[in-house]
């Protein structure tokens, strides 16, 4: 990131302020990549210029090694996709040896999404980061937050379980917030009751933001087989088709919070993350729409541009204000 | 890889349900391998069908442009070529793609098949629509080209296989499903007419070559290639197969089951559900022998055969 520029710094291009703050973090721009859609960022160099990006969210890292579900993992629905990956990823240990070297040359913040069963799970996991960084140069340490992954709808046991629960929710945040000074921003689910309610449990255990929304639940069935599409039966969708859930969602939870809100859900143009600006979200996240074009997320950024100088907007965090 | 617009060259039916498309390739760009594969974003044209993800296709050959020191009859611009299925609304989308129309490609993606050992013979199998890249692969092995393009293998060992080329075994439901016949006629690649001309046939219907599977024409040359049954266009010698294999998952776990029986090495392209195409996503996994799960945009989607669970992968 840059680390020269501050909040209300005119960027020097355009005289707009792009910039967000999240916590003691800020953020070049409002639009980051959505955690899962783009691996550790290696996956993409050859693709996206990823340093102009306004914050990387990594692939879910957990305590120990995850294989992830059997497949097939994945089916497209009609502006959306379902998916059961099950937090594949090679666990902390990997994640610092082999994935962090290259995160530390990144010039956008990362962040890191983490993921557990217990709440012990995601404490060790964020004690192993910290102690990492704690013992190496912190010049560059690489990591610029957390988000926390208490949404997951694909695996068995933990991820969605806290997150439906605000008690939970609360309890784990405010652990967490004893083992790190960096930003924590919470994920939530749509698959609850009152999301604004786990908000409130988030905010109310020292989380610096909400991420809003993880994935909906869905199923597809395949009517010549008689069997579910995925082979987990039912997944995660997103896409478009959440959109409006996403938009309904931040509205809601941006109003029951003072902390800043992250939306996502089914970004795939400069219009659908305005939505959620107007909604009231500080920032956004592009996730599925790299699927289909892997510039989506600086196309986003460029319209996102073209639309405040067309409505005189100067700071991309009013844009949360001005819903009429 | 890179992310390009490319201009359709051709976009043309070939067998019921089939497609050919070429499109222009940049010109600084590596030339695509067999086995290698590109994604295409396929137009918004069905109301209502809704399709947000690219579509993963196999490289079926690749024409080189004219060089300044070329006198042959090498095109101007380079090409790109693949056979399609019509599967769904994405691949319906892409059909109806006009020659001169500009398409969303990444490429090249994946990794490519390894070249046959020294003293190997290369027997090219391909089912249905996997016939793509095995039509790529043996024109490579057949003109010497892939030695060169090869990642490894020395000199002497691309020299044996451009004398002796690869055997095709072609495998389809029926013989009316079979490319550029009957009134699909369109010329495609010559490379692949010329092919289809030497290759062996298998089909579930028995109307072209033998009766039965892949595997089944294998078995027959198999046989004949020990010297225990006289059939065939010709005899194949003794030498030691080399077995490359695309097509369905329940093809591919019998040629497994094959070619392990056999002591042979064996390679195939794999196909799976895809969303990212570059491995970030983990979405297009296949179950892995030795645990776990390979990814097959990343990891393949060629894997050595006995590195993958094929049973498991089509249950």
């Amino acid at each position: 990131m840059t680390p020269s520029m501050a909040p209300g710094d005119p960027n020097p291009e355009c005289d707009l302020d792009l910039s967000v703050r999240i916590g003691s973090l800020i953020m070049p721009n409002p639009v980051g990549v959505a955690s899962g859609t783009f691996g550790y960022g290696e996956e993409y160099d050859e693709l996206v210029h990823i340093n102009a990006l306004g914050a990387l969210y990594t692939k879910a890292v957990t305590l120990e090694p995850r294989e992830g579900n059997p497949p097939p993992r994945l089916v497209e629905t009609p502006m959306g996709l379902i998916n059961s990956i099950g937090l594949a990823n090679p666990g902390v240990e990997k994640f610092l040896r082999e994935k962090l070297p290259s995160l530390k040359t990144r010039r956008c913040p990362i962040i890191v999404n983490v993921a557990g069963s217990t709440e012990d799970d995601y404490i060790q996991v964020i004690e192993r980061i910290e102690a990492h960084l704690a013992s190496t140069d912190s010049g560059c340490p690489g990591i610029d937050g957390y988000e926390i992954n208490v949404s997951c709808p694909n695996v068995h046991k933990g991820g969605m379980s806290f997150g439906i629960d605000p008690r939970l929710v609360e309890r784990l945040t405010h652990s967490l917030r004893q083992k790190t000074s960096r930003p924590i921003i919470i994920k939530l689910s749509p698959n609850v009751t009152d999301i604004a309610e786990i908000a409130r449990a988030a905010e109310a255990g020292g989380a610096d933001a909400v991420s809003c929304i993880n994935t909906v639940v869905g199923m597809v069935i395949d009517t010549e087989k008689m069997k579910p599409a995925i082979a987990m039966g039912t997944g995660g969708l997103s896409g478009p088709a959440i959109r409006p859930i996403g938009v309904a969602a931040t509205y809601k939870v941006s109003k029951a919070v003072r902390i800043p809100v992250i939306g996502l859900g089914g970004i795939a143009n400069a219009s659908d993350a305005i939505q959620y600006l107007l909604a009231g979200a500080l920032a956004v996240q592009v996730g599925t729409a790299l699927f289909s074009d892997p510039r989506a997320p600086l196309k986003v950024l460029d319209g996102i541009i073209e639309w405040m100088k067309r409505h005189s907007v100067h700071s991309v965090s009013d844009i949360r204000f001005m819903l009429r | 890889m890179r992310q390009f617009n490319a201009t359709v060259a051709i976009n043309r039916a070939i067998a019921p349900d089939w497609m050919h498309m070429a499109f222009e390739w940049p010109s600084d760009l590596p030339a695509p391998k067999p086995g290698q594969f590109f994604t295409a974003l396929p137009p918004a044209v069905e109301p209502g069908a809704g399709t947000i993800l690219r579509r993963p296709f196999a490289f079926a050959g690749f024409e080189e442009a004219l060089t300044e020191k070329d006198s042959s009859l090498r095109p101007r611009l380079s090409y790109a070529h693949s056979i399609y299925q019509v599967r769904g609304p994405g691949t319906r989308a892409l059909a109806s793609m006009q020659p001169g129309s500009s398409i969303d490609i990444i490429a090249p993606l994946g990794n490519a098949f390894p070249y046959p050992e020294r003293g190997e013979r290369a027997i090219v199998a391909g089912g249905g629509i996997g016939i793509g890249p095995m039509l790529f692969l043996a024109e490579q092995l057949g003109t010497g080209a892939y030695a060169s393009a090869g990642e490894s293998g020395d000199a002497g060992a691309g020299k044996d296989t451009n004398e002796s080329s690869a055997t095709l075994v072609l495998g389809f439901r029926s013989a009316s499903l079979i490319p550029f016949s009957g009134s699909f006629s369109a010329a495609g690649l010559p490379s692949w007419k010329r092919l289809l001309e030497k290759a062996f046939f298998s089909t579930d219907d028995g109307s072209a070559g033998t009766h039965g599977t892949v595997r089944d024409a294998l078995e027959v040359l198999w046989l004949q290639a020990s010297g225990l049954k006289g059939l065939g266009k010709k005899s194949l010698d003794q030498k030691k197969w080399h077995l490359y294999g695309c097509g369905p998952g329940s093809m591919l776990a019998s040629l497994a089951q094959f070619a392990a029986q056999n002591h042979m090495h064996a390679h195939f392209s794999a196909e799976q559900w895809m969303a990212c195409g570059v491995g970030a996503c983990h979405g297009c996994v296949l179950p892995a022998v030795s645990g776990g799960f390979l990814r097959v945009c990343a990891d393949g989607p060629v894997f050595e055969a006995r590195t993958i669970d094929w049973e498991a992968s089509v249950q």
